[in-house]
């Protein structure tokens, strides 16, 4: 008799189960057109303009449609990532670091037939470095700015049809990376496009060289890119790529449980085991360079002693979180140094989980009742994550209230950096270049100047991260961030939770896809198997 | 069936407000595993998303539920007879303004209406409360009126007023009483209907707010682990259901025996 109510409730189970399912099959027609990639996103995406834009969602995007002269190599799973010349054939670096030759890719056109040549380069860079030039974009410069690269470029040359000169004026070895990120994006766009429609509406008609061209966009919708047949390169595998902006994760789930989508990033995580029992293919990128953190706020009268800030790091139990909550997609983070990046080490551990460690600290830092404001974004799983840091916390005997915003307005509070009365914030993010920790470390990068929003400071991480970035000997870089990264870990002014390994589930007739580590991803490489 | 319901709903009533003594968990606080599923270990139906005991905040939850559900209802109806009483039995203009600028709520579904008022004043219960209560006004009012026109013309109030009955008198001693009946029937199918509202209001988010546990938002919150853990949407789902079909069975049962006709058979 023991077993029969157990019986029961998994019949009721597989029956509500089963009409849920039904239902959404029925509501919804599954749009497996042949060769047709249905990718549903997990976050809106932000303008399609490469040189305005911000996001991974429209770096995503854009990555399928546009090229740069070096871009990333996505079709391979190793961390860190390498670069592969695309506009630009070969490139060469002169000895100071300081001049970068181009040599460009014959034969390439734009999608709308014009050629792609050393002209079509200078003016994409004119567009955001000179002032004079009928096209130039003054919210292009603020971004092409805001991520270092206009200080950083001295002069862009055309040398003949088929070269161009770049020109530093100080050595910055991750000169190239920071171009390959999507804050904005070096992306080459047709100068043809860009005097047609003007900055107005250059993001309704992209036009660039990739394996896929721009066929619509309905906002909030769909984005829709087909195959570009005259591709100079290997032609893409699928027909026609969809993206679909679905942010919540309980209707994004759905979508794919019904197949009206084939490709689900960031699948609801404690579905990731059910998604493996029902058949579908369940990818990760354990060297994802995507790391989700608390900022501690320096300026909170609360958490002003270091002590206290380092008491609650080692408070938190990150390996409970990465099983309980992750289901094991995402590794226990102890550095900002992100991983993904040529810097990041994974044996270093800064603040292990030890409680009793943690309790010593507040003792001797004097710190009774704390009680501290916890701002987060909604992001439709409940506060997962920021509740598992509360129940820690409690049990060190500090209290914290969680305040949920809507993405929005959580980016503008996020953005300004926090006032004295918020302890903590949090935020995933990470790039594929170390130079990333100096964004969010250095003094000077205190908002609005930059993301270092728990007004961290320390005069010695500033002089070591700019040395890193200056040397010519990538070894000597790296063991210098690594230096910094450690400094800064001692301030506690930050505190990383996990390195997430980006689970991406796909449809069994999906074939090919390579999840990179990176935060997107090549689809060219897909195949779909009717 | 209606004596079943009647005894449901008190059994319901009685549970939720011993919920502090009888409750075997903390609310607010994780005691299992998450998304265990019913009948294992400590937790009879099982634990939710964050790992609390689903039974613990179904007790606790039907406390705010059945809170939303009955007393801006109650209050809506008081209002409402008040309105709906002066406009039937002063009539006139004063009846006409009353009773168009309700009609204007009549052109929104009172879901919406009950969404805009939560989403202008600041989440929580006392929202869902006033939002029920503001949506409600305009239908129970409207029945009020009706019926009061109906009964003002009866031989028995002629007869009243004929013999020299105050205003006063006629309007509570005779108006009044046979309006109510109907009015409570009306009010008590509605009861059901406004759980289930309070809950979609806390399912969109403009309800009371986590940890706060509510049907609605349990719902809500068990959502994204549909397949994995159903039982921590079916559950509360299930008593939203039951207490609104036992307050529907309650309201049926009233109506037959205030019906003189059905009375008389």
């Amino acid at each position: 008799m023991s077993d029969i109510p157990g019986l029961c409730v998994r019949r009721i189970k597989t029956a509500i189960v089963g009409s849920v399912a039904l239902f959404l099959a029925i509501v919804s027609v599954p749009v497996h057109a042949s060769g047709t990639v249905v990718w549903g996103l997990p976050v809106g995406v932000s303008v399609l303009d490469p040189h305005v834009s911000c996001g991974w969602m429209a770096k995503f995007v854009d990555y399928q449609m546009f090229e740069g002269l070096v871009e990333i190599d996505l079709t391979r799973p190793e961390a860190p990532t390498q670069f592969k010349g695309q506009l630009a054939e070969t490139w060469e670096i002169s000895e100071d670091g300081l001049v970068y030759t181009f040599h460009l890719r014959p034969g390439v056109k734009f999608h709308d037939g014009t050629s792609f040549d050393a002209a079509a380069v200078k003016f994409n860079f004119d567009r955001f470095l000179k002032p004079d030039a009928p096209h130039y974009s003054e919210t292009a410069n603020g971004y092409f700015a805001f991520a270092g690269i206009v200080p950083l470029i001295e002069s862009v040359e055309v040398v003949d049809q088929a070269t161009v000169r770049i020109t530093l004026n100080q050595p910055n070895n991750q000169f190239l990376r920071l171009g390959m990120e999507d804050c904005p994006q070096m992306y080459m766009i047709s100068p043809k496009a860009i005097m047609e429609y003007g900055e107005e509406n250059l993001a309704l008609h992209p036009v660039g060289t990739g394996p896929f061209k721009f066929v619509e966009r309905q906002p909030g919708v769909k984005i829709e890119l087909e195959r570009n047949d005259n591709y100079w390169g290997q032609p893409a595998g699928p027909d026609r790529i969809i993206f679909r902006e679905l942010e919540d994760p309980a209707t994004r789930m759905n979508a794919f449980y019904a197949g009206e989508i084939n490709i689900i990033q960031d699948p609801i995580w404690d579905e990731l085991e059910n998604l493996k029992d029902e058949g579908y293919i369940v990818t990760k990128n354990e060297n994802a360079p995507t790391l989700w953190y608390m900022s501690l706020n320096t300026r909170n009268p609360q958490l002003a002693d270091t002590r206290v800030r380092q008491a609650i790091s080692y408070a938190i139990n990150r390996q409970g979180l990465v099983d309980e909550v992750l289901h094991g997609f995402g590794r226990p983070a102890y550095t900002m140094l992100n991983a993904g990046t040529f810097a990041h080490d994974r044996d270093y551990v800064s603040y292990p989980y030890d409680p009793d460690k943690a309790l010593e600290l507040l003792a001797e830092a004097g710190a009774e009742n704390l009680r501290l404001t916890f701002e987060l974004p909604k992001y439709g799983l409940g506060e997962l994550i920021e509740k598992w840091v509360q129940r820690d916390l409690a049990k060190v005997g500090i209290e914290v209230d969680l305040v949920a915003m809507e993405w929005l307005s959580y980016l503008d509070r996020w953005n300004a950096g926090m006032p004295p009365e918020v302890a903590f914030t949090d935020m995933i993010w990470g790039m594929q270049t170390p130079e990333w920790t100096s964004i969010t470390y250095r003094c000077n990068s205190q908002p609005p100047n930059g993301w270092n929003n728990a007004w961290a400071c320390n005069e010695e991480v500033d002089s070591l991260l700019k040395a890193a970035v200056r040397t010519q000997d990538l070894r000597e870089a790296a063991s210098l961030y690594q230096e910094a990264d450690r400094l800064m870990m001692m301030e506690s002014a930050y505190a990383p939770l996990y390195h997430y390994a980006n689970p991406i589930a796909l449809h069994p007739s999906v074939k090919g896809f390579v999840n990179a580590p990176a935060n997107w991803w090549d689809l060219s490489t897909i195949t779909i198997e009717e | 069936m209606s004596l079943v319901a009647v005894s449901f709903i008190f059994l319901v009533v009685l549970l939720c407000l011993l919920a502090p003594y009888i409750s075997p968990h903390d609310p607010f606080e994780a005691v299992a595993r998450r998304n265990t599923a019913p009948l294992t270990g400590n937790v009879f139906l099982g634990a939710d998303v964050d790992g609390r005991d689903i039974l613990t905040r179904l007790l606790w939850g039907g406390r705010i539920s059945l809170i939303t559900g009955v007393i801006p209802t109650v209050l809506a109806t008081a209002v409402s007879l008040l309105i709906g009483m002066s406009a039937g039995y002063v009539g006139g203009w004063f009846d006409q303004l009353l009773m168009r600028s309700l009609d204007i709520f009549f052109a929104f579904p009172l879901v919406l209406v009950a969404i805009v008022v939560a989403g202008v004043l600041t989440p929580g219960l006392f929202t869902v409360m006033i939002a029920i209560f503001i949506a409600l006004i305009p239908y129970i009012a409207r029945l009020v009126r009706t019926t009061t026109l109906s009964v003002k013309t009866q031989p028995f109030i002629e007869a009243a007023r004929a013999s020299g009955a105050r205003e006063s008198v006629i309007i509570f001693r005779y108006l009044l009483p046979n309006t109510v009946a109907p009015v409570t029937v009306y009010a008590t199918t509605l009861i059901g209907m406004m759980m289930v509202l309070g809950s979609a209001l806390s399912f969109l988010g403009l309800g009371v707010q986590p940890p706060t546990a509510d049907w609605g938002l349990m719902i809500s919150e068990g959502r994204t682990v549909l397949r994995r853990a159903p039982h921590a949407t079916i559950f509360p789902g299930i008593m939203i259901v039951l207490v609104a079909l036992a307050f529907g069975f309650i309201g049926d049962g009233l109506r037959d025996a205030m019906d003189p006709r059905l009375r008389s058979r």
